[in-house]
């Protein structure tokens, strides 16, 4: 029982240290940490803002969701990243707190649906893994290789590291989807 | 409702879905605007304090503006080598009279006439032409980035991280456009149609 409020403990003390540092670099006293490096903001922080999301999150009552309901939770993890992988809604975000603060906010929600979200239909959640793996690839790509600096906040060197990033997240997810491809097909065959 | 809730989202930002970059919404913002620069308080390199509608005004040309800092390592040094092509350019087709460029550097702690004066020296920058100010005080640049959404940010190396483009002024202190810094001749062009539209009318 010690053990068990042990790690209890030691992983509540994990969840609030990750909210801490995900939520730190939009506090006045360290912006200056996602004011000047998009990699930072992009590929450092709103990572760690999902994640903290997810270990706040308590595992999931329900251990099946109708496809109604698993269909709202991945769109909103795909409308989301999508969101706040726009260049303007990175700049808004360091302009006003109002846009900074529903960042911290969508990006939490979106760490917990994601604790959620794989006790529901399969077929749908690689359908929006590949999706989402098609778009990081992309968007990565584009910031990658265009001459246009697309936040008016951060440098075009900043901006093709953080495509590199990007790239690297969409491989990691095909990775995933392969993964979770290959459990469903031994399911299938060992049922 | 997701859904819903993602687009009300989407529209608020992008501003009804015409922008996703700020850059973009800054310039039609400055284009449906025209604003008149004199806010844009300023000292020049003989110590001059003026306006840049002021400036506008007083020498009655059409003004190309650029925002640097002289101390400036990179995109402010393509500026100006931008900058110094565009003053041939002017000077050769004898436009000096009707266009003038300006250089406004936002480091308002550092700058100082002995910087701009270093600078004009640097880019052989030709005075009848090419204009070379410092924003007056930390308010002017506060002002700045309110009315052109001028993005000046400062680094971990005391360096800036600042948008570039070139705004082009009216003899009258208006905004007339403003061009990505890659877009000079369609500045200039620009302002040689509202030149040409000025002899029309005249005539």
């Amino acid at each position: 029982m010690i053990k068990a409020l042990f790690t209890e403990k030691t992983k509540v003390m994990f969840s609030v240290s990750v909210l801490i540092i995900a939520i730190t670099p939009s506090l006045p006293f360290a912006s200056v940490l996602i004011q000047s490096s998009m990699p930072f903001h992009m590929l450092f922080q709103i990572p760690m803002l999902i994640l903290a999301g997810n270990l706040l999150k308590n595992k999931p009552k329900k251990l099946e969701y109708s496809l109604v309901e698993s269909t709202a939770q991945w769109l909103w993890i795909y409308l989301s990243t999508t969101f706040w992988m726009l260049p303007i809604s990175l700049d808004k975000a360091l302009l006003y707190p109002e846009w900074d603060f529903f960042k911290v906010l969508s990006l939490l929600i979106t760490g917990a649906v994601i604790k959620v979200v794989f006790h529901s239909n399969r077929q749908l959640a690689l359908f929006f893994i590949g999706s989402m793996a098609m778009m990081f690839f992309f968007v990565g790509f584009y910031y990658q290789q265009t001459d246009t600096r697309l936040c008016n906040a951060y440098l075009i060197e900043s901006q093709q590291v953080t495509g590199i990033g990007l790239i690297i997240i969409a491989c990691l997810l095909l990775l995933f989807l392969f993964f979770k491809i290959q459990q469903s097909l031994a399911e299938v065959s060992n049922p | 409702m997701v859904i819903a809730f993602w687009l009300v989202i989407f529209g608020l930002m992008t501003h009804r879905y015409s922008n996703v970059t700020l850059e973009s919404q800054r310039r039609i913002d400055l284009f449906k605007q025209q604003p008149d620069l004199s806010f844009l308080r300023t000292i020049d390199d003989k110590g001059e304090v003026s306006n840049i509608a002021q400036l506008a005004t007083k020498t009655n040309k059409i003004l190309i503006t650029e925002f640097i800092y002289t101390q400036c390592k990179t995109i402010c040094l393509s500026l100006g080598n931008t900058f110094q092509q565009a003053q041939t350019q002017i000077i050769e087709k004898n436009l000096s009279k009707k266009l003038g460029l300006v250089s406004i550097s936002f480091d308002v702690s550092h700058e100082s006439i002995d910087t701009l004066k270093f600078f004009r020296q640097r880019m052989h920058a030709d005075s009848q032409v090419w204009f070379l100010v410092k924003m007056q005080d930390a308010k002017v640049l506060e002002i700045a980035k309110k009315q052109l959404g001028l993005m000046v940010i400062k680094d971990f190396q005391k360096d800036f991280v600042h948008n570039s483009a070139f705004i082009v002024v009216s003899p009258t202190g208006h905004v007339l456009g403003i061009f990505d810094p890659e877009e000079i001749s369609d500045a200039i062009a620009i302002a040689l149609k509202y030149i040409a539209l000025e002899q029309k009318r005249v005539l």
